[in-house]
């Protein structure tokens, strides 16, 4: 069971994501993927300092205790934060294209983007 | 297998579950558990400061996605209170219109936001679909030539046209039209019994000469202050019926197979007896 | 037809692609575990360093404070941003008194009394302890935000909103922001390089240890709280209740 870690199950859902970004065709959904892609990548770095034997790097200063790489830990921390302000921002984007297009259908927004803008050119004709 | 690898094996299986759902609430849902056994995975990793941070921030991400997902989950009913059918009772809303809606709602899992207008105004809000069902003793006239969708109807009715002997006056149209409305209203004829209770208060004055009203309406009127008038009725057989803003293609739908399934379950006629008799 | 056609094309080449990536990153990943000197030497300097037991709070906020505050910058643009475009795009709908229905659950009510107290003693906890135990400024704030919102949920979006007195809120926040950057600009006032550490380190283990660490945490705390419920109330005025 050695190749059951966390980096292939991070690989796994990193492909998961990115199929949810590309099939899907609901734009909240999408966001969702987006998420799970940055998700897959932070498990992977985690996964990479796992040490069976190890402990959390919280230093108690009994002897002969191996601690876990601290570094990509606190290299993570920063990308959740970075993760929840960016997909919290492109919500409100989504919400102003629902309120305009009233709906989350990437492909029927589409549409629409494509009528309004032959729409326009009729005009300017 | 130790508990981390079964938890790790776990992850795909939820994620996949979650983004597959038809409904984004469901996936949103999923992707909160999904967040949950994440940050069980964390603590196994011997990471624990990032699984308090992802517990934390998987908690209000779910917040930020159910707040703007149920914003688009609303179903807008626009009318002017009707007797019996459509009328505020206290700080809530009842009568026979409101239970078919309620129930509409529920099933479509839709939060329902009620606004009362004039009935002038109904029109004007469907047509820019700023609401999506136009309610409150609607019957279909011949004169209605607006765009909106018309629902199955789910009562009959009549028409009631009231005609003063004594007075030269207004003519007042309650017949529940949107359409007609909307034609007096370009005639020049502002009306100023735009509430039914403001028509009540115009017969009880015998400012009225003449009116069409609907069969509800005529029931709660005032039948004291109509002895000066006379009462003619109708012959024609009308329903009554929701009219739904031409955007709404799918609530239309949906709407009228609700309608249809509630008249053959019988629950339509149990609910007609508790308001009508 | 056609449309519905070149879509289907589209994801059957989407899939294979993504296979594709499956395959080759999985079996490039050959190595995992402990390997020695990757993080060796925060571990064996890192309290003397920082006098911080903790040392995923250590190099959070004292090796690598840098790129820290950046991300609280990136942070702040992102409440900036949610809440310029959320004013943008305000309801067209009129709204009456009599057309909102509350639904006011007492279960939930009650529930959210008493448990918002508790969440929030544990969101303080985090706060102070984030030096000596897993925790810290971010994911305290956080836990701070959620409680907001536990009590909105429980006594109303609006009722609670108008607790916060908006221009205080914004205050704060700014103080926050700025007093986090200036901090770190202080240093060489102290003699030492900017972003470093110019606070006694005291005893490791105890309360009042690490430098900096502990008031970086507290200042980081109340950014995000502050933060996370401004986001969180803009979406709930947005759509007019909980």
């Amino acid at each position: 069971m050695e190749w059951l870690n966390g980096v292939t199950i991070g690989v796994v859902l990193f492909v998961i994501g990115l199929l949810a970004l590309m099939l899907r065709r609901d734009l909240i959904v999408k966001l969702l993927g987006l998420g799970l892609i940055n998700t897959s990548v932070i498990l992977c770095l985690i996964s990479l300092g796992y040490y069976t034997r190890g402990v959390a790097p919280i230093i108690t200063g009994k002897p002969g205790q191996i601690y876990i790489d601290p570094l990509p830990q606190a290299l993570v921390l920063s990308a959740i934060v970075i993760n929840l302000a960016i997909l919290a921002l492109s919500l409100v984007f989504v919400m102003i294209l629902v309120e305009r297009y009233h709906t989350t259908d990437s492909v029927k927004i589409a549409q629409q983007v494509e009528q309004e803008r032959s729409h326009d050119q009729e005009h300017i004709r | 297998m130790t508990t981390l690898q079964g938890l790790l094996l776990l992850l795909p299986i939820i994620a996949i579950f979650a983004l597959t759902r038809r409904r984004p609430l469901g996936a949103i849902l999923g992707m909160g558990v999904f967040s949950l056994l994440l940050a069980g995975v964390y603590l196994l990793s011997h990471a624990p400061d990032v699984a308090l941070v992802e517990v934390a921030v998987g908690a209000a991400f779910l917040a930020f996605y159910i707040l703007a997902v149920r914003k688009k989950g609303k179903l807008m009913v626009i009318g002017d209170e009707t007797p019996y059918l459509f009328y505020r009772k206290g700080e809530d809303v009842a009568g026979l219109e409101y239970e078919i809606l309620r129930g509409f709602a529920d099933k479509l899992g839709l939060d329902l936001e009620i606004l009362f207008v004039p009935r002038q105004q109904v029109h004007k809000w469907l047509i820019s679909e700023d609401a999506d069902i136009g309610a409150g003793g609607v019957i279909p006239t011949t004169s209605e030539k607006s765009n909106l969708l018309i629902s199955d109807g789910y009562l009959k009715t009549r028409l009631f046209h009231i005609s003063s002997r004594s007075v030269d006056g207004r003519v007042a149209g309650i017949s529940g039209s949107h359409a007609l409305e909307e034609i007096e209203n370009k005639n020049g004829m502002a009306d100023p019994y735009a509430y039914f209770s403001d028509l009540c208060a115009g017969i009880d004055h015998g400012e009225i000469a003449n009116c069409s009203v609907d069969l509800v309406r005529f029931i709660a009127l005032d039948h004291q202050a109509l002895t000066n008038y006379d009462i003619k009725r109708d012959s024609e057989d009308l329903c009554y019926v929701f009219t739904v803003s031409p955007g709404e293609k799918e609530i239309y739908e949906e709407l009228n197979t609700y309608i249809k399934r509630l008249r053959s379950s019988g629950e339509l006629d149990t609910i007609i007896a508790r308001y009508l008799g | 037809m056609i449309v519905r056609k070149r879509l289907t094309v589209q994801n059957t080449i989407a899939v294979i692609v993504a296979l594709i990536f499956l395959v080759v990153v999985l079996f490039s990943f050959s190595f995992i575990g402990r390997r020695p000197g990757a993080g060796e030497q925060f571990i064996r300097q890192g309290v003397e360093d920082t006098g911080a037991v903790n040392i995923v709070a250590a190099i959070y906020l004292n090796y690598r404070l840098f790129d820290t505050i950046f991300e609280i910058l990136v942070f702040a643009l992102a409440v900036i941003g949610v809440r310029f475009h959320l004013h943008a795009i305000k309801d067209k709908r009129p709204r009456l008194k009599e057309a909102l229905f509350i639904s006011e659950s007492h279960i939930v009510r009650v529930a959210g009394d008493l448990l918002a107290p508790v969440v929030a003693l544990i969101g303080l906890f985090l706060i102070v302890t984030g030096h000596l135990a897993p925790g810290g400024g971010f994911s305290g704030g956080a836990l701070l935000g959620t409680v907001i919102l536990l009590l909105a949920v429980a006594r109303g979006g609006e009722r609670v909103g108008r607790r916060l007195n908006e221009d205080v809120v914004d205050r704060l926040e700014q103080i926050f922001l700025v007093s986090i950057i200036a901090l770190s600009a202080l240093s060489p006032l102290f003699g030492r390089p900017f972003f470093a550490n110019f606070f006694p380190l005291g005893e490791p283990g105890r309360l009042l240890s690490g430098g900096w660490i502990l008031l970086y945490n507290l200042l980081i705390g109340g950014k995000v709280f502050i933060g996370i419920w401004v986001m969180m109330y803009c979406f709930i005025r947005h759509r007019g209740d909980v």
